[in-house]
């Protein structure tokens, strides 16, 4: 047969069909499949390991395996990292509450309910990985406190099992995950990069070149948005992942930063020329139109490719810097040629617009070099890499942990009346809700799939513990007898659609089961644990209907409020590292706003105008106190300049018709002072701060007599900017 | 060394410590030859990993159980 070489051509066309549609079976379906078996392996592996080792119950191992569970290998460690420390603290919270208020039910439920409520705001406000140890915390309590109240003096016997139980699943599905079929998220991350690179520098030149409409740019925008966020949760798990995504950890927080910066200064600098021509001073843009093409042609020649990759990146940044030496020249002669036609005010509109470029293409310097320097993970950073923040709003968080207490609450006095055997069960579970869901941005939709996803799994776990077990002995048998219940729950959880149902299947599957070594099969057992469990699971659901909804209309003023209020922090904040902390919490405050809705809506879309606005005024106050702390800014000239953002924050407080009257003339006075100044002394000391300030005053001022941008700040009041967004919640 | 550590009467098994710095050094290795750039050599970064921690672990098990 293999004499004669087969002819290639017949073979090649369904041969190369069969090769395309494996390898596109292996990036979408064949993914999920392989996190369906990494994960019924790993679950198995721990059950078997934790019934050979004769714990008192696997399942918890069990349900630790499915629990941890992510298509990720980074994001199976991550939260592996911080369930261990979760379960640990958890250990501690109630070796205390039982060793205080172990005699009295009354003080030992509202104590646990009080130290959910904390874990639970806990959560709230940590929202990536480390809300999971919040979490752990809180339901670790119920899980170890609720048996011990029966048996305080066990209550040490029953941690160490729990916490050998939920480390030995850990162990297990960190292992499978890691060695198996690995999924690497730091593949992912260069991906991610390099698309956004290309992504942005593509934007940039087309908006340079005056080639995009403003629903494009707003487009853009919306992505670049979602997509900062999202690059921080991936980059904090893939941390965990190997020592090169540790070291290039910093890297990646620093190019983060980097973009976001470059991202308001690309679009304070279109809306600055937008307000110009509309308010019919033409004559500074079509001074700089010039400038803007040769930054353009510097990002990117025309006819060239983008860099495809890190290492192509350091022409581009050799390219800005050539450019940023000539800037100066160049704009003091298109400035030269402006003088003999235009006034003082075409002038100054020059001058600003001139320095918001300079400030854009130094920061896209910035950020292509963070990015060119990828590829050489040796070198130190360019800069210190500022940490991203993700905090939730306090009152948010606060509201979270209220919400958990009170049904924590409400479940204990309905067991403590009504004297029922299974309450335990109840109050863990709607613990466990209120904890998981608690920085949901619509957590009913999530809590209705979840529920839906334990009756499935309830009805499961029914049918394998009294139609399939039974007839089966041995643990091969067991396994199998167990893995298509387990793959079914895993595929369900694969899909970003049916994620939580997934997960609640397998949570109730894996519990309701109750797998041991010696086997009670006791059907009314398992039926009553379960309704227990589903009431938990509507107490919880009610909780989150009835007590202030994050999606309700007043928390989200509340968040608009704070979004606008960031403006004070730019005026009144200490000045070392704001820049940095203000775009961050900006960013931050939209993200949870825009959170689980879709992107392009009308209402996210006038959210982001909103926060642009914010970020816009905010970079320019904060440019006009980096020149207060000059000292050799004349005394009388700083006092004005305070005064100016007093009134300032004080419109942004409350953006009404005559705050911005009063704004605008604090303005004007003061800027007339600068003239003042700089008429009297031109060279005179301090003239170069003066010439500054005076520069962001007129940004200022052109961007407070933008009637659309007041409206956008003022639309807080208005009814539609504050409807709820919809929108399903992906797994937690 | 004793098997088992009394912790205010309650009984440890030495092992649990020994995992700990097992692991510990496994991180502070595992640093190190990362920086090294050794795991470009490596066909399989994480199984190799995963076998120092073993190998770690057991050489502290011998501690114990020789």
């Amino acid at each position: 047969m293999a004499a004669v070489p087969a002819p290639a051509a017949p073979a090649a066309p369904w041969r190369a069909g069969l090769r395309a549609a494996l390898r596109e079976w292996a990036g979408g379906e064949g993914r999920a499949w392989i996190f369906v078996f990494k994960t019924a392996l790993a679950a198995l592996l721990a059950l078997w390991l934790a019934m050979r080792l004769g714990l008192d119950s696997p399942r918890s191992a069990l349900l630790t395996v499915v629990i941890v569970a992510q298509p990720a290998s980074g994001m199976v460690l991550a939260k592996s990292f911080y369930r261990t420390l979760g379960t640990l603290a958890g250990c501690l919270g109630t070796f205390l509450l039982v060793g205080l208020f172990a005699q009295q039910r009354e003080l030992f439920l509202g104590a646990m309910a009080l130290w959910v409520g904390l874990c639970t705001a806990g959560a709230a406000r940590y929202r990536n990985f480390q809300a999971y140890a919040f979490i752990l915390a809180g339901y670790t309590t119920c899980l170890i406190g609720f048996p011990a109240t029966l048996n305080p003096p066990a209550v040490f016997d029953i941690a160490v099992t729990r916490v050998s139980e939920v480390m030995l699943g850990i162990l297990c599905a960190g292992v499978v995950a890691d060695l198996v079929l690995p999924q690497r998220l730091g593949a992912t991350l260069v991906a991610t990069v390099r698309g956004r690179y290309k992504d942005f520098l593509g934007f940039v030149t087309g908006a340079l070149r005056g080639r995009l409409d403003r629903g494009a740019q707003e487009r853009a925008h919306a992505r670049f948005v979602a997509d900062i966020v999202a690059f921080e949760a991936q980059r904090d798990a893939a941390y965990f992942e190997s020592p090169d995504a540790r070291v290039r950890s910093g890297r990646l927080r620093l190019l983060n930063a980097e973009f976001m910066s470059a991202t308001t200064s690309i679009h304070t600098l279109g809306q600055h020329m937008q307000r110009l021509r509309t308010r019919g001073a033409g004559a500074a843009p079509a001074a700089l139109a010039p400038l803007y093409e040769a930054l353009a042609d510097a990002l990117l020649p025309p006819g060239a490719e983008p860099p495809a990759m890190a290492a192509e990146a350091a022409p581009v940044v050799a390219r800005l810097e050539r450019f940023l030496d000539e800037l100066p020249a160049r704009a003091a002669q298109a400035r030269g040629a402006l003088e003999p036609t235009a006034g003082a005010e075409a002038l100054l509109d020059f001058d600003s617009a001139a320095e918001l470029l300079r400030r854009f293409c130094r920061e896209m310097r910035d950020y292509t070099e963070s990015y060119a320097a990828l590829a050489q993970p040796g070198t130190p950073l360019a800069r210190p890499a500022p940490s991203y923040v993700p905090h939730t709003d306090l009152a948010t968080a606060l509201l979270s942990g209220v919400r958990a207490t009170a049904a924590l609450l409400a479940v204990s006095v309905f067991w403590i009346a009504s004297a029922w055997p299974y309450g335990a069960g109840a109050a863990t579970l709607a613990c466990v809700v209120c904890c998981l869901f608690a920085a949901a941005p619509a957590p009913l939709p999530a809590v209705r799939a979840m529920g839906l996803g334990f009756l499935g799994g309830l009805a499961a776990a029914f049918a394998c513990a009294f139609f399939v077990l039974p007839h089966l002995d041995g643990f091969a048998l067991l396994a199998a007898g167990l893995l298509p219940f387990l793959m079914l729950g895993l595929k369900l959880a694969a899909a970003p659609r049916t994620a939580l149902l997934g997960t609640g299947f397998n949570i109730m599957f894996a519990s309701a089961v109750n797998l041991e070594n010696h086997m009670r099969f006791d059907p009314a057992a398992l039926l009553n644990d379960g309704f227990a469990a589903l009431f938990g699971v509507l107490v919880a659901g009610l909780a989150f209907a009835l007590l202030v909804p994050p999606d309700s209309p007043r928390l989200r003023r509340h968040l608009l409020r704070r979004l606008r209020a960031q403006i004070l922090l730019a005026c009144f904040g200490a000045l070392a590292g704001l820049r940095h902390r203000f775009e961050n919490s900006t960013r931050d405050l939209l993200s949870q706003l825009v959170a689980g809705s879709d992107p392009a809506g009308p209402g996210p879309r006038r959210l982001l105008g909103l926060a642009l606005s914010v970020l816009e005024t905010g970079h320019a106050v904060i440019d006009l106190r980096g020149t207060l702390a000059d000292a050799s800014l004349p005394q009388q000239q700083r006092a004005a300049c305070r005064a100016c953002l007093r009134r300032l924050a004080q419109f942004f407080e409350r953006p009404v018709p005559a705050r911005r009257l009063r704004a605008l003339d604090s303005l004007a006075l003061t800027a007339a002072r600068v003239d003042a100044m700089l008429a009297f002394a031109p060279q005179g000391a301090g003239s170069d701060a003066l010439r500054r300030a005076r520069t962001s005053l007129h940004v200022l001022r052109i961007l407070l007599l933008d009637d659309e941008t007041c409206t956008v700040l003022s639309a807080v009041e208005d009814p539609a900017a504050v409807a709820p967004s919809t929108g399903a919640f992906r797994a937690a | 060394m004793p098997r088992e550590i009394d912790l205010l009467g309650f009984y440890m098994p030495t092992l649990l410590p020994l995992f700990i710095v097992a692991f510990a050094l496994q991180w502070r290795i595992d640093g190190w030859l990362g920086r090294l750039g050794f795991y470009t050599h490596v066909w399989h970064p994480a199984l190799f990993r995963f076998s120092v921690l073993l190998g770690l672990f057991a050489g502290c098990g011998l501690l114990l159980y020789r």
